[in-house]
């Protein structure tokens, strides 16, 4: 077992709970963490695997540096969401 | 504020799954992992051509690194488009105002509450990040490090300028928008402009594809630090330091 597989393994590990998160949390700011945590462990799995040949393969590297800006964008985007339908959810309070 | 979200808010309308329905779930994500697993453990990479095919171009990308090599030469449409869906999310996140725009940029008041620490804290820190930031930027072309990370180190440093209280951003000020765009333009620029010499979009010519690289990392450092400070400031309802709005309605009532 090499080092390259056993971070591959955890990666999936993660990926694994971040799923169940995402299908089995209701509310929905946990449900966007489980989902960060979902991407982090499939850019796991990316850059153990781009390390486990003989030399590193740098395109997966370059993959995930892209993935994890768009993720932080994606759950800004998600959070801001939440933010607007707590906002309707209550809208007697907010005035 | 999502500490101030209670946790019921939420959940009151979709309660979450019952026991008998938690528990399938849970072993089919574990089924699913372990099949992962199993075929992550099996897999072998007989040959690696993009790692060869990476190598033996790496002279022609300008740069020395080969991850920035990948990301603003090999594989530049990724990069620009994520550029893209940065400028995207900052316009969808952004709290429009129309009378904002002819404000400035930065305003600078008195914190409501003073934190002695962060403020002395910040002298000293600030401009050492930026010149970190600008020392990643730079050093990207050889070593690991590249507009990503200075871009996220500037926009620390501008959350922890927000942090202090000191000052605030208006990103509807004009110079906040170009600040927002100017990564995405100055990438569709060169790209377009390449065409002229090499006829393809996005292919730089050998002889200057180090400093065209260099000149869209600059803009895409720039744009990324402001986008992330800009969700960081969307994302507040309750904005940190002086709220003007706030003390205006009150004199109103």
């Amino acid at each position: 077992m090499t080092q390259a597989l056993l971070y591959g393994v955890f990666g999936i590990a993660l990926f694994g709970i971040g799923l169940f998160g995402v299908l089995a949390i209701a509310h929905v700011v946990k449900k966007i963490l489980a989902i960060n945590i979902c991407g982090v462990g499939v850019f796991m799995v990316f850059i153990a695997n781009a390390s486990s040949g003989a030399a590193p393969d740098f395109v997966p590297h370059a993959m995930v540096l892209t993935g994890i800006v768009v993720a932080v964008a994606g759950t800004a985007m998600a959070l801001s969401l939440v933010v607007r339908i707590n906002a309707l959810e209550k809208p007697e309070e907010d005035a | 504020m999502f500490n101030n979200m209670t946790l019921s808010d939420s959940a009151k309308q979709e309660a979450d799954l019952p026991g008998c329905v938690l528990l399938i779930v849970g072993m089919v994500v574990v089924a699913a992992c372990f099949f992962l697993a199993m075929s992550l453990v099996q897999f072998q990479p007989t040959d690696q051509p993009l790692v060869t095919l990476v190598a033996s171009n790496l002279e022609q990308s300008g740069v020395e690194n080969p991850v920035t090599a990948v990301l603003l030469n090999f594989r530049s449409y990724d990069t620009l488009l994520e550029v893209a869906v940065l400028l995207i999310v900052a316009l969808a996140v952004m709290p429009f105002s129309l009378q904002d725009t002819r404000l400035p940029f930065i305003k600078v008041s008195e914190p409501i509450e003073r934190s002695l620490v962060l403020e002395a804290f910040l002298r000293w820190l600030l401009p050492a990040i930026v010149v970190t930031s600008g020392y990643l930027l730079w050093t990207g072309a050889a070593l690991p490090g590249g507009a990503f990370q200075a871009g996220a180190l500037l926009a620390g440093a501008g959350i922890l300028l927000l942090l202090a209280g000191h000052h605030s951003f208006n990103f509807n000020a004009l110079a906040a928008r170009l600040l927002l765009v100017v990564g995405l333009a100055m990438f569709l620029l060169v790209g377009a402009g390449v065409v002229l010499s090499s006829g393809i979009a996005l292919a730089y010519p050998v002889a200057m594809a180090g400093t065209l690289i260099l000149v869209i990392e600059v803009a895409a450092t720039i744009t990324i630090a402001a986008v992330l400070v800009l969700l960081f400031c969307a994302l507040q309802i309750e904005p940190l330091g002086p709220q003007p709005n706030r003390v205006e309605k009150e004199k109103h009532l």
